[in-house]
């Protein structure tokens, strides 16, 4: 098996090289978090831990502008005023360095909704084929980890261009793609002892533990969907703030707004979130969801049901669900909501 | 065993009140042993599910607003009972609705802290003692020293014991501060302007704008029509840049000035980990400094911010409003 060779001093040496090609995006610790910075000399990439938030920010940043805009009125006739706009800039060659399989798993899940519904995003396809994944296998899962529910796993290569293991004094890199082929290929072929230690433990990977059949999971939401007593206790904890949905790998919704500055504006594309009353808040003042319960069964059923329903696998085999089991939305919940237990609730108590 | 009767006794006191209310908000075992998670009880079976320990952080008055209207009992540990006074004093919860269950509280856990001490990502079992926290880890058990971790707040506690209560499950605990002195702000005070405007820009620039700092906050009623969300008028941009986030975190701080009891929800709710009870903890000291006032511990107290006196005691103003 090929595979690579990186020391672990030789981390930063081999981003700073790719930084020269590149726009880089690492993980470094700031407080408590690991938040991802565009490399800057002098960083130290932190690859021992999970990201805080997930690599989607690459793909699907917090604040994307959609255009600019400049109105110049006419002077010598004001009743006339043009329109000036300005597209975006189109995005650099991007690598994501640290993200974990989970993280990676995730663009195949906003593929879906930005690529495959008809309607190509222009913005995302053009991020999406200028970013890179080098992502970082897991050697364990955590208390908050359930890949394994989702399809994926601690050593999953889908999403991915290098994935990284860690190796006795550093990392033993495989590339997946003919991308990530490129990106190590000014790296030394791996040392035999590391070749060894790598197939070994490709050969013995995690064991995850059972996962639960989630064939029955579309149907048995909808069964409990207008239950209101079910999803108030479900919910009765939830302060509707945007952790969970900000975190996650694959949540996709965007707002759009023009932030005017009087004769010139941007039009705006920021992540949006379905915990908010104001996600469903119509112009009449009318609110679908007007509860936390409304909004909290919002998110389980698009990501458990709605999504399995619109991109259907073959009924013997589980369904593709729009969670990739990264436990964000669970490790960093201020109350602990823990949308396994949901899911679990609704496969036992959904079954009428 | 002492607190295992405690709970039992609190389960039975819960239990007893579930004919008067439309359900308890108490505290159950979350997704693992270092976590608590707020659980609605309706039922007897529910209430056997009720746990009480230094795991038990979230204060669950941020709910009582929302739940207005409902009849609710409600689970307090001495901290999170100001912030029940302080909705009281702000007549935002009607004291007739709501049954207080008051929990003295020995000191919660901080897991900023825990995790600077152990990594406890696959933590298989908890245990406290008076003096210790024992946490069973894959590689074996470690022990940390109770003080270490237990949360900024509870080191100064004063009010241990919940100032509201219906029904309270002692024993009592002794305080374990007489006046908070705010030495932790000391250090920061002496920095110049700019190195604190610094600091801010550091911390702040993380932010992802979750507004988990402002929903976990019980104080902070407006939620979804904050000022921060409000489009009409356009008060902050959806642009998220250091200068929105920053805006947000001093209206937080502002509008909760002589208010925030520093339950220190809106800390420990970010992700991103951003100190941001600093700013009320400066904004608390500055109103104890000019009006001799602490929110939340006296119902019948009025918060200076809503009031005023022709002539404040420490405020000289007179001859420049002129």
């Amino acid at each position: 098996m090929v595979a690579r060779f990186i020391k672990d001093d030789a981390v930063a040496a081999l981003a700073t090289a790719w930084a020269r090609d590149y726009r880089l995006l690492a993980p470094v610790r700031e407080g408590q978090a690991v938040v991802y910075r565009p490399w800057a000399r002098d960083m130290h990439p932190f690859l021992g831990r999970p990201p805080t938030a997930s690599a989607k920010q690459a793909l699907l940043p917090q604040t994307e502008n959609l255009l600019s805009y400049t109105y110049r009125k006419d002077h010598t006739d004001l009743t006339k005023t043009e329109v000036f706009l300005a597209e975006p800039v189109p995005p650099e060659p991007t690598v994501v360095l640290g993200c974990r399989p989970c993280d990676a798993r995730g663009r195949k899940l906003l593929d879906r909704v930005f690529l495959e519904r008809g309607v190509a995003d222009p913005l995302y396809a053009a991020k999406r084929a200028a970013t890179l994944f080098v992502t970082v296998a897991c050697e364990r899962l955590e208390n908050t980890c359930f890949c394994h529910w989702t399809g994926g796993g601690p050593t999953s290569e889908e999403g991915s261009d290098v994935l990284l293991f860690a190796v006795a004094e550093g990392y033993a890199a495989r590339a997946i793609t003919p991308a990530g082929e490129k990106l190590l290929a000014t790296l030394p072929e791996a040392p035999t002892p590391v070749s060894e230690e790598l197939a070994a433990r490709l050969a013995a990977p995690v064991e995850p533990g059972p996962a639960p059949d989630l064939r029955a999971a579309p149907e048995r939401f909808l069964a409990l969907f207008d239950d209101m007593d079910f999803w108030m206790d479900q919910s009765a904890r939830c302060l509707s703030c945007g952790v969970c949905t900000y975190l996650c790998p694959t949540c996709s919704c965007f707002n759009i707004t023009d932030e005017d500055r009087g004769l010139a504006g941007k039009r705006l594309r920021t992540w949006d979130t379905c915990m908010s009353a104001l996600y469903t808040l119509e112009g009449s003042g009318h609110n679908p969801r007007v509860s936390r319960a409304m909004r909290l069964r919002n998110r389980v059923g698009h990501k458990f049901c709605y999504h399995p329903q619109e991109f259907p696998n073959a009924p013997e085999n589980q369904p593709e669900v729009s969670c990739t089991g990264c436990g964000r939305c669970i490790k960093s919940c201020p109350v602990s909501v823990d949308i396994r237990r949901i899911v679990l609730d609704i496969l036992e108590k959904g079954d009428k | 065993m002492a607190e295992d009767d405690r709970i039992a006794r609190l389960i039975a006191a819960v239990k007893a009140e579930l004919p008067n209310v439309d359900f308890v908000l108490g505290y159950g075992r979350g997704f693992d042993p270092l976590h608590a998670t707020p659980i609605t009880v309706r039922t007897e079976a529910d209430a056997d599910k009720l746990i009480f320990d230094a795991t038990c952080v979230e204060n669950l008055a941020t709910s009582l607003y929302a739940m207005r209207g409902k009849r609710l009992g409600l689970v307090v540990k001495g901290c999170d009972s100001r912030s029940v006074v302080e909705l009281l004093q702000e007549k935002l919860v009607d004291r007739e609705n709501l049954v207080v269950f008051g929990m003295p509280c020995e000191g919660v856990i901080d897991l900023a802290k825990v995790r600077v001490r152990a990594d406890i990502a696959q933590a298989r079992g908890a245990e406290f003692t008076e003096t210790e926290v024992r946490l069973l880890l894959p590689e074996g058990e470690r022990v940390l020293p109770r003080q270490d971790v237990l949360a900024d707040k509870c080191l100064r506690c004063r009010y241990p014991n919940p100032l509201v209560a219906d029904r309270m499950i002692g024993p009592e605990v002794t305080p374990k501060g007489a006046e908070d002195t705010y030495a932790d702000l000391e250090g920061f005070e002496k920095l110049s302007e700019q190195e604190r405007f610094d600091f801010w820009k550091r911390q702040m620039n993380r932010c992802i704008r979750c507004y988990a700092c402002r929903n976990a906050c019980p104080l902070c009623v407006c939620k979804h029509v904050c000022l921060a969300d409000s489009r009409e008028p356009h008060w902050l941009s959806a642009e998220a840049t250091l200068q929105e986030k920053w805006l947000f975190q001093v209206m937080h701080a502002l509008h909760l000035a002589g208010r925030c009891t520093e339950c220190g929800e809106c800390q420990r709710s970010c992700p991103m980990g951003i100190p941001i009870l600093l700013l009320k903890r400066k904004m608390n000291r500055e109103l104890k400094e000019v009006f001799n006032y602490e929110a939340g511990v006296d119902p019948e107290a009025v918060p200076p911010l809503h009031t005023f006196q022709m002539e404040e005691e420490k405020i000289k103003d007179r001859g420049q409003l002129w």
